[in-house]
């Protein structure tokens, strides 16, 4: 009845329980429905804000805030074009301009195929590549107008599937086990550690004011 | 609970004077009160400071010498410095007005809160004298509807937070929140949602720009235009403080008055836009009688002859005890108290009651101590067996809100979760009778409770009760019971009671209610309300309905019914209600607003009602209708202004000795005083509310703003406030009251306890009337353990038939809900199906059998 | 000023390596025995002692010193340990790289650290956009699990942790670390109002929390492993050990390099063949960026510098990131401010009023003149603004924002302004940009 498949849920209580708090599982839980759907529609805002003791305008709040996350439908790539500062000193302004023209879309938009929707963003960390791309958050660089092209061809023709993940993309980010020791448990072997530094520091105090005397 | 260790004032200079502040007060607080007033946005006294909107930077002493802070954020400590008018301070002041200006439109002539815009009032006083912003501001589509009542400008908004902080602080709604970031952030509720809270208006008061508005108030009014009264909020016995605001003889808002003692400054929805009603085409502005089928508009005269005509005829033929009053807890006091000598002393009757809930009866009320508010929220442990606190009593819902956050332990008692569920330590899911039974008895659910508040110990001192009728479908004997036991076994507990109607409180102070004259003075029992009701079914009775409407208020319908049917029926009320077509006479009532007088809230805190514009069309105030017929009946009554019937009755009733009508409303006492006062000498000084325009923009008359508060009387003003403690009230006289088992009785062959609750949106004549808030009346519903619904093969959400145990059948639709006990099937009254007719009359517990058809 | 030689590799040791960031190489290249030494013949006391001797600076920006930021933590019932890996400051590009490169020094780095402060739970924030970087640090967890150096009673010595890898997504405030802490909470990510200061006093879920850097995190086995003293042995005066420089814009070879601490000069860093390998083109600086978009800028003459934090503080800038970003003389320092500038709009998390209406308005008048549309008034009103922002323009600056993203807006657009104003009338005069 919920959005998240069977499947996907079970992946979802599992972050939940990584935390003291649930609404910590909030941007996880989203990145995971993006996998699933390709962008946050409001049933899975709304499983999310159930699954995090939210509400959904909260979980639509914290949502818009990111960038990563689309509360729009979005294409199968996420093509963005850095023109920071290192890839605009690289050409990156002309590289977006290249793009745009190549896509008939202008930044923001989505090709009429839903393949791709053309970001500008912000420096991506791969500066020494630049000007850079990202597709589906893996990075490409340096690239001219001519080698973005052959990338958003060779995308199109799926040469790069299982190397660009699809939209969603951390999915294979996953970790294998839970929490093993349950945070009470730690939390009484961190009494006794304090317990034992504390002995630790009399003791030593002491042995000083006995050199002193 | 003061930190020893914390010293009761610390020093510090603003602008080089020395200043006394309170440890851990914020900077902009503490120069305030030295009157040095700091310009602020996103600040509001009742909510936590964020910090936000940078407006009330000043300068602050720190290690490093002097930097820009925000003196909303800041605490005081020994020994700081503040500048508030540098140089440096005017010139960030100028600076953030010039960026707020940068997006916010220059639509001020056709914007609500023109005139009374604290972004207009500080631009004038701190801003920049122009613009150097030569851009385009940012669009967004404007207005958009959020909710029913309220809109949003998004692109007047200056993010300030203080709405998404109420919502998601004050009330416990996060229904809206910031969505998008940067100088793209909007208020936002999910998409295509809504902002469904009970407290929604209050963010419109608080906004601080023309970004909030509602729709009832939209472009009615300039604020230059408008009058104010002072006044009470009468939609239920909380007894809100508000400002009634009216321009050219009509009401145009109500805003919430920042009192202390009760609200706080905040309003639920259904009291703010109450006023919507008042103009409405169904008012009953004219007196009607009856000539034979037809009811026709007649003259006062000849109504009050009508009404002679029946109290003689009726007197004469079958003796002053045929003739009854229902209702009247929405009256004045001064009202009240005419309309019970008129009944009591003019026609000699007893009968009469106010309380058509059956509520908490007066005999309990009086004989156990009363908490005021204030008790209640520093109480060491608060017991809630009532019903929904945010139903019957929105605004305490956000007070106990507050004072969970502040260390207030809460113990519910509740069959099924309330509101009150999430803000409470503990809940013991008990019936009320289970519980009063179990007071009476001992055994383990006496002991839970009392483990569950052992920090009030033995005598449970220190704790308080809120007693109210958490089942409509219980009779009152049930509550009168669990109160009384509780107060037998913790002598030392205080209580309050959540009978909610607005002036119940006064009615029963009043001698409104059955066994009780006015003064809370014990007199013969007689008969109540249901009695009553029986009675008129099966002989003649000529029945005033005072703003009273016994078929949504009773159960029992079908009783109810043939009562009004086979009785003479005189309805005083200012909306023609479903008693209506029942009626001979029909006399109109002067609505809120229209009326001067007091009221009495649950605490027995006497205040004053703001009187605003004349009543409408022939309608007049309650308690020169009670003159009226008096004088019909060659009786006046005496006095019949209200000032000089509240002299009568401060001189008359000891209950309200010391009181005088002008003190109540006065900077000394600006949120009246519970009666009776304590018999020591009470000096407390001036009490005048805190000073800050733009908490509530719009709020401008000086009585109740006044100046700032005296260091002192600050502190001491809570320990001061008189205490309810009343002198007649020996715990000797508590009732005893017996249940019967059969309350807790479960029923056989799968048949159902019904609970029977209501919401804030009820079906009345009143709220029918008012166009917008009409439409948030729900559904009447009932809610079932989902094996309820799968054994009928019914889906959630579907239609189901409700069997009563007397042949009554009512289809309504049913929710399913996991959080239910066994056994019980929660009704929740609403437009449509009928839930009031499965009660019968004298029952002890109502059952029902669910079927799919 | 020379460096030891050879300049011991401490973070970078692996970057190159086959499969460097598996647990095979890892444990090949000397891993997981700082932990073990740690754990199992150190008290937390001289864990700590250890950090505090090495003087390592805090790799983040602000360059705290490290060991004294665990002394701060309030000692409570709960405390957490949360590690910033949420780099985001345009053309700074080393932490990507450590956690792509080597994250098994992360999670060594930062479960010594969690044993140093008694953190209940560690929590490594890395920015969303990673996301090779996440799969790889989450796979290092999982072996690190499977290796015995998380969870219950780790390598035998009777403490246990929990270290949880958290994907961000999307927002360069949450680089700052309060901001950080809001969106680990699922919340958006607004910085925290100070007071408190820091977060070593109220942090994650209002529970003491020290937050350090990526980098920082991958110093610290080495610092186990050889003793603070050699760290400190390291660099000059305060700024000990190594770091890594992030070398961007018109240099001949963009990267990260892992140098002495305040051994070498921008120049230097510059020029060198195994470095920058000069200017691009062989063309002139015209100006840079001496660590960050959120620093001031510098001009030629003060390219021979020493890359110490404390040197370049005291001529009005900061190491900041570690990034530095050379600009030649064929570049348009109005559209580079510009650029700057909108990143800062386009990044400003809207929650107080200068830095969200402060930013979209400096942008639009740095647009307008670079598109033409100038007047030479603007100049002073733009300073003007970013004055209402960092009032009297200083350095450190003051602030009139909650956080510190307010102050950095005017860094570039002031720097501009005043090292290139001629630049500006240019533009403003023949309506439009010279060097298009």
């Amino acid at each position: 009845m919920g959005a998240f498949s069977p499947d996907m849920r079970v992946r979802a209580e599992g972050l939940i329980a990584l935390y003291p708090e649930r609404r910590s599982a909030l941007i996880p839980l989203c990145h995971l429905a993006q996998q699933e759907a390709g962008y946050l529609t409001r049933p899975f805002m709304e499983e999310i804000a159930e699954l995090t003791g939210t509400t959904p305008a909260e979980v639509y709040g914290t949502a818009s805030f990111y960038d990563m996350l689309h509360t729009e439908p979005v294409g199968k790539y996420l093509v963005g074009v850095c023109t920071n500062i290192a890839c605009l000193l690289q050409g990156g302004g002309d590289l977006l301009e290249h793009a745009e023209r190549a896509l008939g879309v202008p930044a923001g938009g989505t090709t009429e195929d839903d393949m791709f929707t053309l970001e500008e963003v912000e420096c991506v960390a791969h500066c020494d590549k630049a000007p850079a791309v990202q597709v589906n958050y893996r990075f490409f660089g340096p690239l001219t107008g001519e080698s973005f092209d052959d990338l958003t061809a060779k995308l199109r023709a799926g040469e790069y599937d299982g190397v660009v993940p699809p939209h969603g993309t951390l999915i294979r980010v996953q970790r294998e086990n839970g929490i093993e020791v349950p945070l009470d448990e730690v939390l009484a072997e961190r009494r006794e550690m304090d317990k034992a530094k504390a002995a630790r520091k009399a003791a030593a105090d002491a042995a000083k004011a006995k050199e002193g005397n | 609970m003061s930190n020893p260790e914390t010293p009761a004032v610390v020093h510090i200079t603003v602008d080089g004077v020395e200043v006394e502040a309170m440890p851990g007060e914020p900077i902009i607080e503490a120069a305030g009160r030295a009157g040095t007033f700091i310009p602020r946005f996103c600040y509001h006294p009742r909510m936590r400071a964020v910090g936000m909107c940078r407006m009330c930077l000043v300068e602050v002493s720190g290690p490093r010498g002097f930097s820009l802070q925000p003196s909303c954020y800041l605490p005081v400590t020994e020994g700081m410095q503040v500048i508030t008018k540098s140089e440096k301070v005017k010139k960030a002041q100028v600076g953030v007005l010039e960026f707020l200006l940068v997006n916010h439109p220059l639509d001020c002539p056709v914007c609500d809160k023109g005139g009374e815009c604290p972004l207009q009032d500080q631009t004038l006083a701190y801003g920049p004298g122009e613009s150097r912003f030569v851009e385009e501001k940012r669009h967004w589509e404007k207005p958009i509807e959020i909710s029913k009542l309220v809109l949003l400008d998004r692109e007047r908004c200056i993010q300030c937070d203080r709405c998404v902080r109420f919502a998601r602080e004050v009330a416990g709604d996060p229904f809206i929140d910031f969505a998008g970031r940067g100088d793209n952030s909007e208020v936002s509720t999910f998409p295509d949602g809504e902002f469904t809270s009970y407290f929604s208006g209050n963010t419109v008061q608080i906004c601080p720009v023309g970004a909030l508005t509602a729709r009832p108030y939209r472009f009615k009014a300039r604020p230059w235009d408008l009058e104010e009264a002072e006044s009470t909020c009468t939609a239920c016995s909380f007894g809100c403080r508000m400002a009634v605001q009216f321009s050219r003889g009509e009401v145009t808002r109500f805003l919430g008055i920042d009192s202390d003692v009760v609200n706080n400054s905040w309003l639920c929805d259904l009291g703010r836009f109450a006023y919507e009603s008042l103009d409405s085409e169904k008012r009953l502005v004219e007196p009607k009688v009856r000539y034979r089928s037809e009811m026709a508009e007649v003259s006062w005269h000849d109504a009050m002859s009508r009404v002679g005509a029946h109290i003689r005829t009726f007197t004469a033929d079958h003796g002053a005890g045929s003739i009854a009053f229902l209702g009247g807890a929405g009256f004045t006091n001064e009202g009240i108290h005419s309309f019970v000598k008129l009944a009591k002393t003019t026609i000699g009757t007893s009968l009469f009651d106010a309380d058509l809930d059956g509520g908490v009866p007066a005999s309990v009320v009086f004989a156990t101590p009363r908490a005021t508010l204030a008790e209640a929220l520093a109480a060491k442990v608060l017991v809630v067996a009532s019903a929904d606190v945010r139903e019957e009593l929105p605004v305490l819902f956000l007070r106990l809100n507050d004072a969970v956050k502040k260390g207030l332990r809460i113990v519910e008692v509740s069959e099924v979760e309330t509101s009150i569920s999430a803000l409470a330590a503990e809940r013991l899911p008990l019936s009320a009778a289970r519980l009063a039974l179990a007071l009476q008895s001992g055994g383990p659910d006496a002991e839970r409770l009392g483990a569950a508040i052992a920090a009030a110990g033995e005598q449970g001192d220190g704790a308080v009760f809120l007693v109210g009728k958490s089942n409509i479908a219980d009779p009152a004997d049930v509550y009168a019971a669990l109160a009384a036991s509780a107060s037998r076994r913790w002598p030392g507990a205080k209580f309050l009671f959540g009978n909610s109607r607005a002036n119940i409180f006064g009615a029963m102070d009043l001698g409104a209610v059955p066994g009780w004259l006015p003064g809370r003075v014990a007199t013969a029992p007689s008969d109540d309300a249901r009695e009553i009701i029986a009675r008129a079914a099966d002989e003649p009775m000529l029945l005033f309905l005072l703003g009273a409407d016994p078929l949504s208020e009773m159960p029992d319908t079908a009783l109810v019914k043939s009562a009004l049917e086979n009785a003479t029926v005189v309805l005083i009320d200012s909306f023609e209600s479903g008693a209506a077509p029942y009626a001979d006479v029909l006399l109109p009532l002067a609505a809120y607003g229209e009326t001067a007088g007091t009221t009495t809230n649950f605490e027995g805190r006497v205040t004053r009602l703001g009187r605003a514009i004349v009543p409408k069309g022939q309608s007049k105030p309650d308690y020169l209708i009670a003159a009226e017929i008096g004088r019909e009946l060659g009786r006046p009554s005496g006095p019949t202004a209200p000032e000089e019937i509240f002299a009568e009755m401060a001189r008359e009733l000891p209950l309200y000795r010391g009181l005088a009508y002008a003190e109540l409303a006065s900077n000394r006492y600006p949120d009246g005083l519970v009666v009776p006062l304590e018999r020591k000498a009470i000096s407390i000084g001036a009490r005048p509310r805190r000073l800050d325009p733009i908490a509530t923009p719009g709020l401008v008359a000086p009585y109740h703003q006044g100046p700032a508060k005296p260091f002192a009387t600050e502190v001491g003003a809570a320990a001061a406030e008189p205490g309810a403690e009343t002198p007649a009230s020996p715990r000797s006289q508590l009732p005893e009251v017996s249940i019967d088992p059969a309350a807790v009785s479960v029923a056989a062959d799968g048949r159902l306890r019904l609970l029977l609750t209501r919401r804030l949106y009820r079906p009345t004549a009143q709220l029918a009337a008012a166009p917008i808030l009409s439409k948030l009346t729900a559904q009447a519903e009932i809610r079932v353990a989902p094996a309820t619904l799968e054994a009928i093969g019914k889906s959630d959400g579907s239609e189901v038939k409700l069997r009563g145990d007397h042949g009554e059948e009512v289809a309504v639709v049913a929710k399913s809900d996991k959080s239910l006990p066994d056994g019980v099937v929660l009704g929740r009254l609403g437009d449509g199906a009928n839930l009031l007719l499965l009660v019968k009359s004298g029952t002890w517990a109502t059952h029902v059998k669910v079927g799919s058809n | 000023m020379t460096q030891t030689d050879p300049v011991p590799k401490i973070v970078t040791s692996r970057v190159g390596l086959e499969e460097s960031w598996g647990i095979k190489t890892y444990l090949a290249t000397g891993g997981y025995t700082a932990l073990r030494k740690a754990l199992t013949s150190m008290t937390p006391e001289q864990v700590a002692d250890e950090v505090s001797k090495s003087n390592l600076l805090g790799r983040g920006g602000a360059g705290f010193e490290v060991g004294r930021k665990w002394s701060m933590l309030k000692p409570a019932p709960v405390r957490y340990l949360v590690i910033n890996g949420d780099e985001s400051e345009p053309a700074t590009f080393k932490d990507h790289m450590l956690i792509e490169n080597d994250p098994h020094q992360i999670v060594e780095g930062t479960l010594i650290s969690a044993y140093a402060v008694g953190a209940a739970r560690a929590f490594i924030f890395v920015r969303g956009e990673f996301a090779l970087g996440l799969e790889r640090l989450q796979a290092a967890v999982n072996e690190a699990y499977a290796h015995g150096a998380i969870g219950r009673n780790i390598f035998g010595s009777g403490f246990s942790v929990d270290l949880v890898v958290h994907p961000g997504a999307g927002a360069y405030i949450c680089g700052e670390e309060t901001a950080l802490l809001e969106s680990l909470e699922g919340k958006r990510g607004f910085p925290r109002i100070k007071p408190p200061y820091f977060p070593a006093v109220m942090g994650l879920y209002g529970e003491p929390t020290i937050v350090n850097n990526v980098e920082s995190m991958s110093n610290i086995p080495w610092i186990v492993n050889n003793g603070g003293a050699s760290f400190a042995a390291l660099g000059v005066g305060r700024s000990t050990g190594t770091r890594i420089f992030a070398l961007a814009g018109h240099v001949n070879r963009p990267g990260n390099y892992e140098v002495e601490m305040a051994k070498l000069s921008f120049r230097e860093l510059v020029e060198r063949p195994e470095y920058g390998g000069g200017m691009r083109l062989g063309r002139q600086v015209k100006a840079f960026i001496p660590g960050g978009v959120s620093a001031p800028w510098f001009g030629p003459d003060q390219l021979d510098m020493a890359l110490s934090q404390d040197d370049v503080a005291k001529a009005g800038s900061m190491l900041g990131s570690g990034s530095i970003v050379m600009m030649d003389d064929h570049t348009c320092m109005v559209r580079a401010a510009w650029r700057i500038t909108k990143f800062f709009w386009r990044e400003s998390c809207g929650q107080c009023t200068p830095c969200r209406e402060g930013s979209g308005w400096i942008e639009k008048m740095m647009q307008r003149i670079e598109l033409g549309s100038g007047r030479e008034a603007d100049l002073d009103l733009l300073l003007d603004a970013c004055d209402n922002i960092a009032p009297g323009l200083t350095w450190p600056p003051q602030q009139t924002t909650i956080c510190v993203l307010g102050p950095s807006i005017p860094s570039s657009v002031a720097s501009a302004i005043r090292m290139f104003r001629d630049e500006f009338l240019v533009h403003i005069k023949e309506g439009g940009c010279p060097y298009e």
